[in-house]
């Protein structure tokens, strides 16, 4: 597939220059991961997910093991572990620019890199120092052994799916996933569906509460490892799209959790919301991604179907697909710039790298920053920073990201595949897989009903 | 044909879907030449691929609304399946129309049935030449369009013989229960050859099976995600109770009579069809696939609920057959052509 366009040039974004001059750091995590991600899709991905995808198809546990196991030479784990605790310290920009370039060429793929950021997102939201500091030197240490240690987060029920992403809904879901507190720890019993990364993830973080009837007040998260003993991957899920990023049960039947592995929240509402602020942009950046991929498809087809390119509805039908990428962009970029602004990135990541650099990564540094009283301090200071206003405004943002993206994404795949018309059907131009992986994000991280109702929800309360 | 007996043919038809389709369901999403033969038979037996034919052809005269209650109940079971059946009885109708012997067998067009008009794919120099993408059930011949000099003709060409080569592979998308590929004919001699028969009903009977197909994707859709809707529990009430879900299912539900209608109202008309009916049904169709899936959530995602199929099917059929947005374009061109008369 060309790419002579650039579509995916970070200097095409007009933001790039105001970036450069009001936040060069930002600006230079984009000018690192574009490069770095793009030369991980063509060494690992590009001409090989086509493939992978139809033997997903007739074997639903197929996992794309080469693709994960190539991802820690990258650095793509820690991406967003602040510094302080081993890693990338990159903020929602980049992290929207990386999730655009993995899924212009697959989606799913870019789904186990999201999914294992989603998990991290909730933790680091908890604001649990001492879990953060500990979680992070393990990823890191697995990455520099050149191990892909990923994360899920087991969260959706089979009672409960766009319930427990809101906190007003979850008041109101029926969750069965319990906990319960024994001598040293807790016990845990949870079934949780749908789960992304169910059968590679090395650990779980799942939530449970100590009491399903009050959700909202005794929502706790765990982190179990895939092989704690009661913890089973359940049924491997058989998906329209998205067959790289495998979807699973978990079942825990009263598993262990040590107390220091368990996250109390003292606020669940607020760790939810922190949580999809920053991470239901980049499903819109994912979804900005597979219109840029179906768009350089439908280029790579024209380039062998001179006579059709000439047509006037087919340069039409372009230019809209073009109009999708650019909106969508400019939509998940406001969002990826509030959230860097505004969010929870400036408490977590708020020591410039180069201090971070100069302090480097020590034993003693780790027991400062991983310790209850940090914890206990960044959570005051994010509080102060970002008041209650502040975060819904943010998830707003996000959802809005969410719903104009990935619907444009569907919009942009049926398009093209009417300019393919009978090739649309040919696995080796992966056009119609552009339209089954799309429709996964208008439904994950709240279906986009409940995004609009969430944003709109919003917009009420200001008018009140 | 009677109310009682298009009741009968939906009665027949259920069973076939319960005891025959039903237990084979998930094996119709890969190609299976001897699961499609057994189905095919199934068919045969209920005197479904003789349906709309005269009666001195071996056919079986049906009135419109029967012919539209098959392949309503057949795109609610099956739609691959129906695809198949339209196909071929296209291809009969064509045969008829021209004054050809019906052959022995599975017929199949090396076309859209929607275009059942001259078209210059292949070359007729003695023997045929030429090659098309298709989707074949296994057909044991396919009525091909060629040209000779400038003549359009009609040719029959059996499938099994020197000179036709089909490379058929699983669609990525939809349609999955038989291979599409490249049918290419390199010095394939046709059974038959005649001029191309003048433009009779046989583009409307296909644009209104196809749009009685859609209709009954519809209402097998509208069907699935209103009984998931039902049971399921979100956000303090029952899905059903939400406006963002009624909203979804609304427009599905709704789809049913319409497209209904329209089906009749083609299968009925005088005019030779434009295929018209095909892309209208087509678009509802897709965007009820996206919404019924829409409505189930992550459910609907799976295979495991069935609906996600009825989505890739749509869009193949509408890709492979009704080509919509160039059907779009080529009314808009007839009509003007019309008024400038």
């Amino acid at each position: 597939m060309r790419q002579e366009h650039g579509l995916g040039d970070f200097d095409r974004f007009p933001v790039a220059p105001l970036l450069a001059l009001g936040a060069p750091d930002v600006a230079r995590q984009c000018r690192e991961i574009v490069p770095r991600a793009r030369d991980y899709v063509a060494r690992h991905l590009r001409g090989r997910v086509e493939r992978w995808d139809d033997e997903a198809r007739h074997d639903h546990s197929f996992v794309a093991w080469s693709a994960i196991d190539a991802a820690p030479k990258y650095g793509f784990l820690s991406l967003y572990l602040p510094g302080l605790f081993g890693g990338g310290n990159y903020g929602p920009v980049a992290a929207s620019l990386f999730a655009e370039e993995i899924a212009s060429v697959d989606a799913g793929i870019s789904v186990v890199f999201g999914a294992h950021g989603l998990a991290l997102a909730l933790i680091l939201a908890s604001l649990e120092m001492p879990i953060i500091a500990r979680l992070g030197r393990a990823i890191t240490d697995a990455e520099r052994q050149g191990k892909a240690m990923l994360l899920s987060l087991a969260h959706t029920e089979p009672a409960a799916g766009s319930d427990v992403e809101d906190e007003t809904d979850l008041r109101r879901a029926r969750v069965v996933s319990r906990f319960a507190r024994v001598a040293g720890g807790y016990r845990l019993d949870a079934r949780k569906v749908f789960i992304s990364n169910g059968s590679v993830a090395r650990w779980h973080v799942v939530t449970a509460y100590g009491d399903p009837a009050r959700p909202t007040e005794t929502m706790a998260a765990f982190l179990v490892p895939a092989d704690a003993r009661g913890c089973e991957v359940g049924r491997i899920e058989r998906k329209l799209g998205q067959r790289l990023s495998p979807a699973t049960e978990i079942l825990c039947d009263d598993v262990f959790v040590p107390e220091e592995d368990a996250i109390l929240m003292p606020n669940p509402g607020r760790c939810i919301d922190t949580t999809l602020s920053v991470t239901r942009g980049p499903v819109g950046a994912l979804s900005a991604g597979i219109i840029r991929g179906v768009l350089e498809r439908t280029l790579a087809y024209l380039d062998r179907r001179a006579e059709l390119a000439r047509e006037q509805w087919v340069t039409m039908a372009l230019a809209d697909i073009l109009a999708a990428l650019q909106t969508s962009r400019a939509v998940y970029m406001e969002s990826a710039l509030a959230a860097e602004a505004w969010g929870i990135a400036r408490s977590t990541n708020g020591v410039p790298r180069h201090v971070q650099r100069a302090i480097g990564r020590t034993r003693w540094v780790d027991r400062i920053v991983g310790s209850p009283f940090f914890s206990v301090q960044t959570r005051s200071r994010y509080e102060r920073d970002v008041d209650v206003e502040r975060l819904q405004q943010l998830v707003a943002h996000a959802s809005i990201a969410k719903v104009v993206c990935s619907d444009l994404a569907v919009r942009s795949a049926a398009q093209a595949m009417e300019i393919l018309g009978d090739d649309a059907n040919d696995p080796r131009w992966g056009v119609e897989k552009c339209l089954r992986d799309a429709k996964l994000a208008q439904i994950f991280e709240g279906t986009n009903q409940i995004n609009r109702l969430h944003i709109a929800r919003g917009l009420l309360k200001e008018a009140h | 044909m009677s109310p009682r007996e298009d009741d009968a043919i939906a009665r027949s038809l259920r069973g076939l879907r319960e005891r025959r389709i039903a237990p084979v369901w998930d094996r119709m999403d890969e190609p299976d030449a001897v699961l499609f033969e057994s189905l095919w038979e199934d068919l045969v037996a209920l005197g479904l691929t003789a349906i709309g034919l005269p009666e001195e052809h071996g056919g079986v005269e049906l009135e419109a609304s029967s012919l539209a209650s098959v392949l309503t109940e057949l795109g609610a079971a099956a739609p691959a399946l129906g695809c198949a059946l339209i196909g071929h009885l296209t291809a009969t109708a064509l045969l008829v129309n021209a004054g050809v012997p019906i052959g022995e067998g599975r017929g199949a067009l090396a076309f859209s049935p929607l275009d059942a008009r001259p078209a210059a794919r292949f070359a007729l120099a003695g023997s045929l030449s030429g090659a098309v993408r298709v989707g074949l059930a296994w057909p044991s011949w396919i009525v091909v369009p060629a040209r000779r000099d400038t003549e359009p003709r009609l040719c029959v060409v059996a499938l099994r013989q020197r000179g036709v080569r089909f490379e058929g592979r699983p669609s990525s998308h939809g349609l999955r229960l038989f291979p599409f590929g490249t049918l290419t004919l390199e010095g394939a001699i046709p059974s038959y050859e005649v001029a191309w028969p003048e433009a009779g009903r046989t583009a409307a009977l296909a644009d209104g099976l196809v749009t009685a197909l859609l209709c009954g994707m519809a209402s097998e859709l509208a069907d699935r995600a209103m009984s998931f809707a039902f049971d399921r529990y979100q956000g303090g009430k029952m899905i059903r109770d939400h406006d963002a879900v009624r909203a979804l299912v609304g427009p599905i539900e709704l789809a049913r009579r319409p497209l209904a209608a329209l089906a009749l109202a083609t299968l009925t008309q005088d005019e030779p069809g434009d295929g018209g009916a095909s892309a209208f049904a087509a678009d509802i169709v897709r965007q009820a696939g996206l919404d019924a899936i829409q409505t189930m959530g992550g459910s609907g995602y799976m295979q495991d609920y069935g609906v996600e199929r009825y989505l890739r099917d749509a869009g193949t059929l509408e890709t492979s057959w009704i080509h919509a947005a160039a059907r779009r374009r080529e009314i808009a061109r007839a009509r003007f052509a019309e008024m400038e008369r």
